[in-house]
């Protein structure tokens, strides 16, 4: 696609609409976790949109129009690119946007136009489509040690069962305590679930898909979800909340109709276990404070869920931080920018891990695993220390048994 | 003078027509899939337009701006009303009523110019600032001072003003009113044509597909 093309091609007509209705009045600024660390007002959400505003004028626009488009600056656009991938796509600026812009996705699809241009993406991003048809995984890792280094041994998976359960490719490679504990407490519950095979559960596609790499996701949901249909899969449980997203928001979309199953987050499962009491948690005397990730917050609505569990823990006292639930403020990881802007994604990890110790929790909660990869890495070499923990690897600890 | 008023007036609303029309082919053109699979929750019109008539979003996002928005967006559709009557004729019985509170909100206006500027410059939190927005704010207070100065001390000949409104608009231009705030005001009137912002055409839209959006973020996970 060469650059003097109509810019928006990838857009819906809700996104241009989007586009034209922000007012530029620089309130979700206040609330952007790229500006608190980088104080940048270029590659701010308002300039974002109106650098794009420019490039479909450019094109598109009266002056385009009557005296042929000229095309536009690369170095404009190479400074656009930087930009909408230096962005976590947290969506606090949606949540704060007076006209309600749906941010969250409108910079992976802009993210697609600048792939489409051969702009984007980033650094190793670009690697990640053939990572992903060699491996199964972004990180090109060996399908043989998706499960192995984490999976407990005492735990039995049903070869078919109404239950399904997917790890996702950066809980098993980068967050292991957090999938090991998933399952842990999943077998504790006492329900048969089922797991597909290492080389069978490939990546969910959103790595491919917020860096605007959409070429091979249709391929990748539909092997997806005729392996857990083949597994008699009726719920699929999963903890990582960008695999969340995409399945129960695009998954459909790119399926061409209705998933044969339904998506749950693993706390939504874990909840209703406690309620039912088909779990027993011994005391554990702490504070802790808990982390909304982004996806899972304002992605798909999963607030209570993981307070729910936290509070069924006899002892626990739960801290919240100044901005969480919906208006949570990102820990960097988000994106697939945590690689690319690593300095960034850092100094936001180390934002959370200041609050959390200036609240004197004893732990911080996460329920992400990119988020507890990247706050992990945040706290190495930092002055502020605080233990980390997923929900489930603190729950899978807690279970009484027998 | 009169004419050259008249013909830029032509040439910037053919612009601002061209621009409208220059959108609805782009919305023609966006081939992208909608937002997500996830369908919006119906049945929240009295939400969406208590969001859409009271800025609800920017309310919940900062209360200082809102107060000087709210105003101003609302006394500035008043301002319009009270101008309506100086291109219609004969004059609707309505828009007759609206010239006493037309006076006040002049008033309004130009406070919540003043205020929303002033905002803009003492609040350090704001990092960006948009220069098109600050140019528009700064003709916007521009016209509503010579409005309101021709309203109280530089009194006009309305009837010579009506008279060439109404010959601009029927295509005959006529000679403009020798009066210098009113060549100003009209002026700036038509520096604004070309920077005026269409997000109030498409902001309502938008806020009601966000409205959709976060009603139905509640059973995005949780449907039965």
């Amino acid at each position: 696609m060469k650059n003097k093309d109509f810019f928006g091609r990838e857009l819906s007509r809700e996104q241009l609409l989007e586009l034209d209705a922000c007012t530029q009045c620089g309130e979700c600024l206040k609330y952007c976790p790229v500006q608190d660390v980088t104080h940048n007002p270029s590659i701010s959400p308002p300039e974002k949109i109106r650098m794009f505003r420019e490039f479909i004028r450019a094109t598109e626009g009266l002056k385009a129009r009557l005296f042929r488009s000229g095309g536009i600056d690369r170095r404009l656009l190479e400074d656009f690119t930087n930009a909408v991938y230096e962005c976590t796509t947290c969506g606090s600026c949606s949540q704060k946007c007076p006209v309600g812009i749906f941010t969250q996705r409108l910079w992976p699809v802009l993210r697609k136009e600048m792939v489409k241009r051969g702009l984007g993406p980033i650094g190793y991003q670009a690697e990640m489509p053939n990572a992903v048809l060699k491996t199964g995984n972004p990180y090109s890792l060996p399908p043989e040690q998706r499960f192995s280094a984490w999976f407990p041994g005492d735990v039995k998976l049903a070869e078919k069962a109404e239950i399904g359960y997917y790890a996702g490719c950066t809980g098993a490679y980068e967050a292991q305590p957090m999938v090991r504990g998933d399952v842990l407490v999943l077998d504790a519950i006492g329900e048969p679930f089922t797991m597909l095979s290492p080389e069978e559960e490939v990546c969910c596609g959103f790595p491919l898909f917020i860096t605007g790499q959409h070429d091979i996701l249709e391929d990748l949901v539909n092997r997806l979800v005729a392996s857990y249909t083949e597994k008699g899969v009726k719920v699929l449980l999963c903890s990582c909340p960008c695999c969340v997203n995409i399945m129960v928001r695009d998954w459909p979309v790119l399926y061409g109709r209705k998933l044969p199953f339904k998506i749950r987050h693993i706390t939504q499962f874990v909840s209703s276990a406690l309620n039912e009491k088909k779990l027993r948690i011994r005391e554990s005397k702490q504070k802790v404070i808990y982390h909304d990730p982004c996806y899972l917050s304002r992605g798909v609505g999963i607030l209570q869920e993981p307070r729910m569990i936290l509070g069924n823990i006899p002892g626990v006292e739960l801290l919240e931080f100044d901005r969480h639930g919906l208006d949570s403020r990102c820990c960097g990881a988000g994106g697939a920018a945590r690689k690319v802007y690593n300095q960034n994604a850092i100094a936001m990890g180390r934002l959370t891990i200041d609050e959390a110790v200036e609240k004197h929790a004893d732990s911080l909660v996460l329920s992400c695993p990119a988020c507890y990869s990247k706050v992990n890495e945040a706290m190495i070499g930092y002055d502020r220390q605080i233990p980390i923990v997923d929900i489930m690897e603190l729950l899978s600890g807690l279970i009484k048994r027998g | 003078m009169g004419t050259i008023l008249t013909l830029t007036f032509y040439l910037f609303i053919c612009l601002f027509i061209s621009r409208f029309i220059g959108f609805m082919l782009l919305l023609r053109k966006a081939s992208g899939l909608s937002h997500t699979a996830i369908p919006g929750v119906p049945g929240t019109a009295t939400a969406v337009l208590f969001d859409i008539f009271f800025l609800l979003r920017l309310f919940r996002t900062n209360k200082w701006l809102w107060a000087g928005s709210w105003l101003f967006h609302i006394s500035f559709m008043i301002v319009i009303l009270k101008h309506l009557r100086y291109f219609i004729e004969p004059v609707p019985g309505w828009i007759f009523c609206v010239q006493p509170v037309g006076r006040y909100a002049g008033f309004v206006l130009t406070f919540s110019l003043v205020y929303i500027l002033i905002l803009r410059f003492v609040n350090t939190k704001i990092r960006y600032v948009s220069y098109r927005n600050l140019f528009l704010t700064a003709v916007l207070l521009l016209m509503s001072i010579t409005g309101l100065l021709m309203n109280t001390v530089l009194r006009q000949d309305l009837i010579t003003i009506k008279n060439f409104m109404i010959a601009a608009f029927s295509l005959s231009p006529e000679k403009a009113p020798e009066s210098a705030i009113f060549i100003i005001h009209f002026s700036l009137f038509l520096l604004l044509l070309p920077y005026l912002p269409s997000h109030i055409l498409t902001a309502p839209f938008v806020i009601m597909d966000a409205r959709k959006r976060e009603d139905s973020l509640k059973t995005v996970m949780h449907e039965k």
